[in-house]
């Protein structure tokens, strides 16, 4: 596998890539009660966020329980209640649950798509049953009647929708799925179940930087992957929902630390990589992301008021964490890492 | 950013460590001129008297900006120094005889400069040539203030100008610019303040060689190089030593050698007072909240004494039949002798607005004289306010601001001293006919009070009402120097303000029974009577 960065001529993976996509692809599984957070410096601005998130995406390739398969039904429960229970009513103009003091974190609009149906809008419907767990959604008559057709679908059925604006749970073939052969070369041996290709995960989560998605996208463009038969853009790899056209499944959520938002309804990931020092910080003091393990990313070239503001948040974290830098090996000369475990007693 | 990320590693991978070329100059009159202001600021700066304040805080900026600014020696260093403190004479009416002699030092030292190039700038000269003639790439990190100092070292004809991207100004610049070969600094690394620079040059190296041209003892910040993991793992790296000649010390995830190389000398001209003091280090720690204070001891019987201090104009009277003013303010040791009695004010109600004034009166017969002045001949008035020891820095559009009409608030010099000096070139002292009682306060004291209501001071809150009521017991004693030596000669140690003087009061004398100084005391324990055996506990 050859990489270039920023057009610059093609390579092999430098030392600094590899030790990133690799330090991604070793971060131990989440355990609960052993939160891990991270923090790595860099000499300079870079993709590092993008290719520590992009060897954990591969790890996670391996792991079986890694989808959204087996909670979807339950999910779009929750999701037909807050709209029937809330959304459809508010009086507010624009979404506000601050204002509004619902206790969601973004509006439920009622409507579901379906990669079957991909010009149909289906909306949940009042007929939905939540004592029974019966979820109904309703789509215009298409023989002209006035009345929707309303439909009942059994969880396996339920499978094929998903929220409008969010990646579908699971391909039905293989037809849209991602592909191996990239994932296979930048992590040699990572073991990659097909399944996995075909599903969307929500466990593991890119958090933006505080000027927004687009100046993490567009760094992580700087960098592209070369191999025999094709080139892979970094963003394309990361299956971020929305930033490929060809991807259909996302597995991984992208968090926008500059809104405060998740890319979709998700449960707290168990890992979120952390792109920039402010954007590490507001992590930290995400409700959400409390039990799950952190790992940021900033370079050095920024203000002594900035370093010592992390500095002083990781001081902070000493009181109830250890260091623990067992699975580091040595690092290329410009990083330096701290990575702490939670105290277990 | 000019370079990719690749680049940055193979860069950093081809050196084992940067290098620090630290080239250390001395030089005896400046070292003399610095250490001689050093010690003003210092003085002046345990004073609770707010012009002595306001000058400690103006020499260190100066100072602070000669320590990192390559500035010329020429006529601009004394300029700067004789615009802020005044003359010799005024110096020591103002502050005492100590501050005087340092004063002088540093003025002789600042005419010694005169005549000599400053060796910092012939260092840089070098420096600059040398990696010209090597074709090295190189960069300047200075503020941007600083530039036209770096900018005058090419300045004649002959030489090459340093172009507009030599120059970094702020860690965004840094960060945007590609990598070269070597970064020239003026000054001590410093992450704050004066010579600030980002940490990102140690922690982030964009170069191979730190060029750093230091004047003698400027110390670089120990944490200067912050790198918050490095800094948090559990065994952080050896740091913070002086450099020495060829120490190797890591900063981050970054090794750096330096290389000293000292030049000049500076025997040290100042007695008992060390060459390699940090003056930047000094200042810093001056900000530093302090719980005592140093004083000087007032002794007024056998058992009791009063704290003041440094430099505090005490308000006092001096029995001696040939003083030509009994009641005056004196500084201890200085003005203020043993024999002499100390006098307190102990005041009821002040009645500091008591005069009757509209809003504007009496301002507008100063305001006329002084717009009368202003306008016949404007350079004469300032030469007579700065000769009478009026220095403020903008005096010209200050005057042009004091002449406008009252509007909401008399536009008027901030402190009394000032305006007293304006009052008395404009020759409006004691000259207003519209005095209503002959035994009221001056015309000035009266004038002031009318700035003071129309700026809403409240009148018994704060530092400046002790000042204000001095001076007007002040006043009103001078008055009263009869009745004070009756009182005295009755053995008596108080004096009840008699009515008509605008206060309500008694005044306590205390004589002086020995001055000492080195106490360190509590803020809250300076100008109160306390026992000696209490006071003891100061001693420093």
């Amino acid at each position: 596998m050859l990489v270039s960065e920023e057009n610059e001529a093609w390579q092999s993976v430098p030392r600094w890539m590899g030790f990133l996509i690799q330090m991604g692809y070793d971060w131990p599984g989440s355990n609960p009660g052993q939160r891990r957070i991270a923090l790595l410096s860099m000499p300079c601005d870079s993709a590092a966020a993008g290719l520590i998130a992009l060897g954990a995406l591969v790890k996670d390739f391996g792991d079986p329980n890694t989808n959204n398969v087996d909670g979807h039904y339950d999910a779009l429960l929750r999701y037909a209640h807050q709209y029937l229970e809330s959304c459809r009513d508010c009086d507010l103009p624009e979404c506000n649950p601050e204002v509004k003091r619902c206790g969601y974190m973004v509006k439920a609009a009622g409507r579901l798509r379906s990669l079957q149906f991909p010009r149909k809008t289906f909306t949940i419907s009042d007929k939905t049953d939540f004592k029974k767990r019966q979820i109904a959604w309703e789509y215009p008559n298409p023989a002209g009647h006035e009345d929707n057709v309303t439909q009942f679908p059994s969880p396996t059925k339920a499978m094929s929708w998903h929220i409008e604006g969010e990646p579908p749970p699971q391909l039905t073939d293989s037809v849209g799925a991602l592909s191996d052969e990239a994932y296979q070369q930048i992590v040699v041996g990572a073991k990659i179940i097909p399944d996995n290709l075909r599903k969307s995960y929500n466990g593991l989560c890119l958090a933006g930087r505080v000027y927004g998605e687009t100046a993490t996208r567009e760094v992580c463009e700087s960098i592209r992957f070369r191999d025999a038969s094709r080139e892979y853009f970094l963003p394309d790899l990361l299956t971020i929902h929305g930033w490929s056209s060809s991807n259909l499944v996302s597995r991984i959520t992208f968090f926008n630390a500059r809104t405060e938002k998740l890319d979709r309804r998700a449960p707290a990931p168990s890992l979120v990589v952390a792109d920039g020092d402010t954007c590490f910080l507001k992590v930290l003091g995400i409700r959400e992301f409390q039990q799950s393990d952190v790992i940021g990313v900033m370079h050095r070239t920024i203000k002594h008021d900035e370093l010592e503001a992390v500095g002083n948040r990781l001081i902070a974290l000493r009181q109830w964490y250890v260091e623990d830098s067992e699975m580091l090996g040595c690092l290329p000369r410009g990083i330096s890492v701290l990575i702490l475990k939670k105290r277990t007693s | 950013m000019q370079f990719t990320t690749s680049q940055m590693f193979d860069f950093l991978e081809q050196q084992e460590a940067g290098t620090i070329e630290r080239h250390e100059v001395a030089s005896a009159s400046f070292g003399a001129l610095r250490r001689s202001l050093r010690q003003i600021v210092l003085k002046l700066r345990d004073s609770d008297d707010q012009e002595a304040l306001n000058a400690s805080d103006q020499l260190r900026a100066l100072i602070s900006e000669w320590l990192t600014v390559p500035v010329s020696f020429d006529h601009l260093m004394l300029d700067a120094m004789v615009n802020m403190l005044g003359s010799s004479e005024a110096v020591q009416t103002r502050w005492g005889s100590d501050i005087r002699i340092l004063y002088d030092a540093a003025h002789r030292a600042a005419m010694d400069l005169l005549s000599i190039d400053s060796p910092v700038r012939e260092k840089l000269r070098a420096v600059i040539g040398e990696l010209r003639r090597q074709e090295r790439t190189f960069k300047i990190y200075c503020h941007r203030r600083a530039r036209p100092h770096f900018e005058t070292l090419f300045s004649s004809p002959a030489d090459e100008p340093l172009p507009v991207n030599t120059f970094l100004h702020s860690v965004r610049d840094y960060r945007e610019t590609g990598l070269f070969d070597d970064l020239i600094k003026f000054g001590p690394l410093r992450a704050r303040g004066w010579g600030a620079a980002p940490d990102a040059l140690l922690i982030a190296p964009r170069f191979n060689i730190l060029i750093q041209i230091v004047w003698s003892g400027c110390n670089d910040e120990q944490d200067f190089g912050y790198d918050p993991v490095s800094s948090t793992l559990d065994a952080p790296p050896a740091e913070g030593a002086p450099p020495t000649s060829d120490m190797c010390a890591r900063h981050g995830p970054v090794k750096w050698i330096t290389r000293v190389m000292l030049s000049g000398d500076d025997p040290g001209a100042v007695a008992g007072d060390s060459r390699d003091i940090d003056e930047l280090q000094v200042f810093r720690e001056m900000n530093l909240p302090r719980e005592n204070r140093p004083a000087t001891l007032v002794q007024v019987n056998g058992e009791h004494g009063i704290l003041y201090p440094p430099h505090t104009r005490i308000l006092s009277f001096d029995p001696n039949q040939a003083a030509r003013e009994p009641v005056g303010l004196r500084i201890p040791g200085e003005t203020l002798l043993e024999g002499m009695y100390v006098i307190m004010p102990s005041i009821g109600d002040v009645d500091l607005g008591g005069v009757q004034a509209e809003h504007g009166h009496f301002s507008q017969i100063w305001k006329a004289r002084l717009r009368e002045s202003f306008s016949a001949d404007a350079a004469d008035l300032i030469k007579r306010l700065r000769a009478a020891g009026l220095n403020l820095v903008s005096l010209v559009s200050a005057i042009r601001h004091w002449c406008n009409a009252p509007s909401t608030v008399i536009h008027a010099p901030q402190k009394l001293s000032h305006f007293k000096i304006l009052l008395q070139v404009l020759g409006v002292d004691n000259d207003d006919n519209s005095r209503p009682r002959s035994n009221f306060p001056p015309f000035s004291q009266l004038a002031w009070n009318e700035i003071r209501r129309s700026r809403g001071e409240a009148i018994q809150a704060g530092f400046q009402e002790h000042e204000i009521i001095d001076e007007q017991v002040l006043t009103i004693l001078s008055a009263l120097v009869p009745q004070i030596r009756e009182t005295l000669a009755n053995e008596g140690y108080f004096l009840v303000i008699p009515e008509g003087y605008g206060i309500n009061g008694l005044v306590i004398l205390f004589k002086v029974h020995g001055i000492e100084e080195g106490f360190s005391a509590p803020v809250t324990d300076l100008k109160v009577v306390r026992e000696l055996r209490v006071i003891d506990q100061w001693r420093g």
